[in-house]
């Protein structure tokens, strides 16, 4: 009970409460007093008279004049509160006695030792005389105790007074100093509770301990005002944000009761956010198949068993992993937008979840514009897959075309031959030197162009036969095919420097074709050399291809013409300087074309040629 | 502040003195031995009483105590007086029927019955530094000093002329309990 007292009273009944303990104990104090030196204040009044009675009394007492001593003793009338007096002889008898009453009466009292002894009512003095008599002297304490009652009583009346005014004064000091600025604090206080005015200041003036804390209260009221200003101007700026975003913001407990919806998600759902805050979760908006659907492969994915409700949304923000998915959003009026929804957790300073956050695109636009994309995409490629075809439907015609005209030109020309050799045996006779270099001319021509039709044909085959992919061995085929050239190259003196190869996947005959055509040529163009060297190698370490080159000291050729070197018929010499009809390189080609490698040549003129070709490791067709 | 209140409560009790009605009850009761109280009044002359130096033959000479006349005191007063010493002085009694036959002494008891006899000591007496005692009512008239007898009261009477004359000095004290005393030749009464 005594809690609830106001500070104010609990002041008055603590003063209160000192000044009867005061009170008390110097009234206590003054009783113990006064009863401590009773005896005291007896003897200093009895005394005297004893010792005037013992002076007196010396020669009566000394004679045993009973008369003499009765008239001693009878001097002590002279105070009425001495009751009674008497002198006994060392024998036993009493000499004399005095009685103030009438009703005094005279016994032998016991002998006791010189002092004063306290009776309730009365003292009674023993003093030694001359020649071992004794006086005894009795006297009332009434009176002395009602002097002490009188100054006790009067005591009590000022120190009551004093204490009351001493209290008072206190009280008023108090007041001033402490209860009123206190109780001023707590009026302030309890104003800046319920009207949250961080501008109430309370007057703190001095430098005691109440002043102290109505300093420390304002400056504690101005660091609060500060924070409060500057959690308004925070407070401002992220409404700003969330009232301008273009994403919908969507904020829930963790429960998942929305507890803020910015105007991009109004206008995005069509719900106002007085209709959605504190009353639904997001699953209101959601398609609950797709929720369904969601769970269980979050389930999967997560390992625990994730429940078709807001669950779905915050699961992986709660294992701390982000959480970007396209959704499908049912508004308001029935109708779904596609969106993308990332969800945040939102953690206090201990780490514990207080709540989502959710961040919405309206995905329409986009699903839109990515639709048209992979429309034009599909086209695209549909319009090259036709064209390709178109193509090759094309190239193909255009092959079949070429060998069976080249197939069918062999027959006339064979034809032109045969009977060009006929008619040459028959007129041999006639005929004059010039006519017969003619026919010689058609033979030669015929001739030649059956070989242009039989490269041709093999170039044709060599782009249509099927290919047989095998493991072959590089270095045992490069010596096969220089072997079976020697004969073509009598007499030349030709340093090979062929190095170590390695076997490579492909079919044996294309690569046959490819070696048996470069080296041939390395081997033509470098005729009109005394020393001829060919060089045959590998390229070091390539990861994906095995790179083959065949490298030369002929007559070479200028870079600006690389491009025609692998082409059809291409040509860059003469045929009366090398012969040939220019269909070898496009023959390498096509066959490294078709195994998936890579062609290319360097050189310069009258410094030698490198060709380079390209296989694949892997065996895939 | 309280403390010094205390002085005042003496004060006030001194001042609430007042006169009230008073008896005084005095002792009837008869000494048990009339020769007792006279040894004891003897001794008590001895204090009371102050003599000159020459009375005594030196500084430690003891008190003489002289018994004139018939037997008086029986051994009561030697009891009375033995072990006894008065201002440095112990007591000898010494009894004898004629003047002759005692010392010098301080104090003679002159119990003689016979007026004659006693007024011829008293005379042989008179100028000698001797505290004469006797009971005989005349003894004063007769050149006695000190006169007392012993009854339900003792009544002690002291010619102080005498005393003065023969250089003896009767303290106040003594006088208080004396019932005439004789000064300047004249007998005045006390009680």
């Amino acid at each position: 009970m005594f809690r609830q007292i106001s500070i104010h009273n609990k002041l008055a009944l603590a003063l209160t409460g000192a000044a009867l303990l005061a009170f008390a104990v110097a009234g206590a104090a003054l009783v113990l007093f006064g009863n401590f030196t009773l005896e005291h204040r007896a003897r200093q009044i009895m005394a005297p008279y004893a010792q005037l009675v013992s002076v007196g009394a010396e020669a009566a007492v000394a004679f045993e004049d009973s008369i003499r001593a009765r008239e001693i003793l009878h001097t002590l009338r002279v105070n009425p509160h001495i009751l009674e007096a008497e002198i006994v002889l060392s024998n036993g008898r009493l000499l004399a006695g005095y009685g103030s009453g009438a009703d005094a009466t005279f016994r032998i009292h016991p002998l006791k030792a010189d002092g004063v002894y306290l009776t309730d009512n009365a003292a009674e003095l023993m003093q030694t005389l001359e020649a071992g008599a004794h006086l005894r002297m009795v006297m009332s304490l009434e009176e002395l105790n009602r002097q002490t009652q009188i100054i006790l009583l009067v005591f009590a009346a000022g120190e009551f007074v004093l204490l009351v005014a001493t209290a008072l004064g206190l009280r008023a000091v108090l007041q001033r100093a402490i209860v009123h600025p206190i109780a001023k604090l707590a009026e302030t206080v309890e104003q800046v509770r319920t009207l949250a005015d961080y501008q109430q200041r309370v007057p703190a003036v001095g430098a005691d301990d109440v002043a102290r804390l109505g300093q420390s209260f304002n400056a504690m009221m101005a660091a609060i005002q500060e924070r409060e200003d500057e959690l308004r101007r925070v407070t401002r700026f992220q409404f700003t944000i969330l009232d301008n975003a273009a994403y919908g913001i969507i904020s829930t407990t963790p429960e998942g009761i929305v507890t803020s919806f910015n105007p991009a998600a109004e206008r995005l759902l069509g719900y106002t956010a007085d209709e959605v805050v504190g009353k639904v979760t997001p699953a209101c908006w959601h398609d609950p198949q797709e929720i369904g659907r969601r769970a269980l492969q979050l389930s999967e994915e997560l390992g625990v068993t994730v429940s078709p409700g807001f669950d779905v949304f915050t699961a992986r923000a709660r294992h701390n992993q982000p959480d970007e998915n396209r959704w499908t959003f049912v508004r308001k009026d029935g109708t779904t937008v596609p969106v993308l929804l990332s969800v945040t957790a939102l953690r206090g300073e201990s780490g514990q979840i207080t709540g989502f956050l959710g961040l919405t695109y309206d995905l329409t636009e986009r699903q839109r514009a990515e639709e048209d994309i992979r429309q034009l995409n599909q086209e695209l490629e549909q319009r090259v897959a036709d064209r390709t075809a178109e193509l090759q439907a094309a190239n193909k015609e255009l092959e079949t075309f070429a060998y069976s005209v080249s197939h069918d030109l062999r027959a006339p020309l064979r034809h032109i031959d045969g009977f060009l050799g006929l008619l040459k045996s028959r007129l041999a006779a006639e005929l004059d030197a010039e006519s017969r270099r003619y026919m010689t001319n058609i033979s030669a021509s015929a001739l030649r162009m059956a070989t242009l039709i039989d490269d041709l044909l093999s170039f044709s085959r060599t782009g249509r036969d099927e290919m047989r992919k095998a493991q072959v061995d590089l270095g045992a085929l490069v010596r096969d095919v220089i072997r079976e050239t020697a004969p073509e190259t009598p007499g030349r003196v030709i340093a090979w420097r062929i190095a170590q190869l390695p076997a490579v996947a492909a079919d044996r005959a294309m690569l046959r074709v490819v070696l048996v055509n470069l080296i041939s040529n390395a081997l033509k163009f470098t005729r009109t050399r005394t020393q001829t060297e060919i060089e045959i190698g590998c390229l070091p370490d390539h990861e994906t291809e095995t790179v083959v080159f065949v490298r030369d000291n002929g007559v070479g050729f200028d870079m600006e013409y690389v491009d025609k070197l692998f082409g059809v018929f291409e040509r860059l010499h003469r045929a009366d300087e090398f012969e040939g009809t220019g269909i070898g390189l496009a023959n390498v080609r096509r066959v490294i074309d078709r195994h998936g490698g890579r062609t290319w040549a360097e050189g310069k003129p009258d410094g030698g040629a490198t060709f380079y070709f390209s296989l694949p490791h892997s065996l895939g067709e | 502040m309280r403390m010094r209140l205390m002085p005042w409560i003496g004060l006030f009790g001194l001042v609430l003195v007042c006169c009230r009605p008073c008896f005084a009850v005095g002792e009837e009761m008869p000494h048990a031995n009339p020769s007792m109280v006279k040894a004891a009044y003897l001794r008590n002359f001895a204090r009371y009483v102050t003599w000159p130096a020459h009375a005594f033959a030196d500084d430690r000479a003891p008190w003489y105590i002289c018994i004139l006349g018939s037997d008086l005191f029986d051994e009561v007063l030697e009891q009375t007086l033995k072990g006894r010493t008065e201002q440095g002085r112990p007591f000898e009694v010494f009894r004898a029927p004629t003047l002759d036959q005692l010392p010098p002494c301080q104090i003679v008891f002159v119990g003689y019955q016979n007026a004659a006899k006693r007024r011829a000591a008293l005379v042989e007496l008179k100028h000698k530094p001797v505290l004469t005692v006797g009971d005989a009512p005349e003894f004063l008239q007769e050149g006695g000093i000190i006169q007392f007898q012993v009854g339900d009261h003792v009544d002690m009477s002291v010619n102080l002329d005498q005393a003065r004359s023969v250089s003896l000095m009767i303290q106040t004290k003594m006088l208080e309990v004396t019932r005439e005393v004789v000064e300047n030749g004249a007998l005045r009464r006390r009680r």
